[in-house]
């Protein structure tokens, strides 16, 4: 079945790629907790969040998914006091492959694997040598009713997983990665439909 | 519940599970001898440092600002160069002569050199506050021919001890290991000036800065 699915997008011809393109918000789960004096945490802030997406049809009802996630915010100290201290921006960027179906009528699911690379916009604090990637897992869930699917938009779900450090963390001592949540909520829009 | 789910289970509390937190303990007394204690706060970040024209006094403060700042992970302290010492928070200057720049000697350390901070403070409407500006000075030591590369070793390692000071560690480690010892034979900071640094910058300060 592997081989089959992986073997057949070669013979499929390009009118058939299906080109989607969605924008949205990303809430993450705190990236770092700690505790000096009092408990803080490093959270990246909601962040408008952008994926293109393309698919190739494989055998029914399968298609290959490509997905490439960029999203952009900033990233800052929330001490539980409630003071707050930025620290840089953030860009992650994102690329998977993996399969998509549809799961009803109107809903279609999609899981990827890939990886995940952080661009801080400067080099310092927790990520004073650079942006780390990881590999990640994703699953979106897209959700067409009838009036919105001729009009090519739909409602997409993504969530996602991966465990997250830094060379500075692991210098100050975290011996183990933390492990981030991200959930986007966005439209989705077809920019090029399979017949 | 079967092992299968049981293991299940197990993963998605692994999954959700924080790291152990690091031990942050390895501090020395970072106040003075009054009880005060004094860091930037973060409305006045960043530290405005002036560095001495002369020499290469430029290059060893903004080396040294860099040092620090390397020392944090959460955004507590940022520092930058000003070109008017009337504009700074920290001036650092030469008190006598002006050595020239050589590559350090990465020898044995010696005392080549010398730095003294002055953090004057005065009584303000309702706190204490600092009188004004940290005024950090560098002086050769005299009576003993260095080489230049001794000299230079010995100002870079004490201009990072004077701005430890400067960033309200006003008290010298009594590790001779730690840069903020007062005769800092250590290239940079330690885990134990690093751990002081950190803990100083979430402990809420009795010294405010002077006003701009």
């Amino acid at each position: 079945m592997l081989i089959s699915i992986c073997a057949t997008p070669a013979a499929r011809l390009p009118g058939q790629v299906r080109i989607d393109v969605t924008a949205g918000a990303r809430y993450t789960t705190r990236l770092v907790h700690d505790r000096i004096v009092t408990p803080f945490d490093v959270r990246a802030g909601l962040a408008p969040a952008l994926s293109l997406s393309a698919s190739l049809p494989l055998d029914p009802p399968w298609r290959l998914a490509g997905v490439l996630d960029v999203s952009t915010s900033n990233v800052a100290r929330y001490d539980a006091g409630g003071g707050t201290a930025p620290i840089t921006g953030l860009t992650t960027v994102s690329l998977g492959l993996g399969l998509a179906r549809p799961l009803k009528p109107w809903l279609d699911g999609r899981l990827v694997l890939g990886a995940i690379k952080y661009f801080p916009a400067d080099r310092v604090g927790l990520f004073q040598d650079g942006g780390p990637f990881f590999p990640f897992g994703q699953l979106t869930f897209d959700a067409a009713p009838p009036f919105a699917a001729r009009q090519g938009l739909a409602l997409e779900l993504r969530y996602d997983i991966h465990k997250f450090t830094t060379s500075a963390l692991r210098a100050e001592g975290f011996i183990s990665s933390q492990v981030i949540h991200r959930l986007a909520l966005g439209v989705r829009v077809a920019v090029r439909r399979a017949p | 519940m079967s092992s299968r789910r049981w293991l299940v289970a197990l993963a998605l509390l692994a999954a959700c599970m924080d790291p152990d937190i690091p031990d942050h303990s390895l501090v020395y007394d970072f106040s003075d001898g009054n009880g005060h204690i004094f860091h930037w706060p973060a409305d006045r970040l960043p530290v405005r440092f002036y560095a001495d024209p002369r020499g290469n006094m430029a290059a060893l403060v903004q080396r040294a600002i860099g040092v620090w700042q390397d020392q944090f992970l959460y955004g507590e302290f940022r520092g930058t160069m000003v070109a008017d010492s009337n504009q700074a928070d920290v001036i650092v200057f030469w008190s006598d002569s002006v050595p020239p720049d050589p590559p350090p000697d990465n020898g044995p350390p010696v005392k080549a050199c010398g730095g003294l901070s002055q953090v004057a403070t005065d009584s303000g409407a309702d706190s204490l506050q600092l009188a004004g500006p940290i005024h950090s000075s560098l002086s050769i030591t005299t009576g003993v021919v260095w080489t230049p590369g001794q000299v230079e070793a010995c100002v870079r390692r004490t201009v990072i001890h004077e701005l430890g000071h400067g960033l309200g560690i006003i008290q010298e480690s009594p590790d001779s290991v730690d840069i903020m010892y007062v005769t800092p034979f250590a290239t940079f900071p330690t885990q134990r000036d690093r751990e002081t640094v950190q803990l100083l910058y979430h402990t809420v300060p009795n010294l405010r800065p002077a006003p701009r």
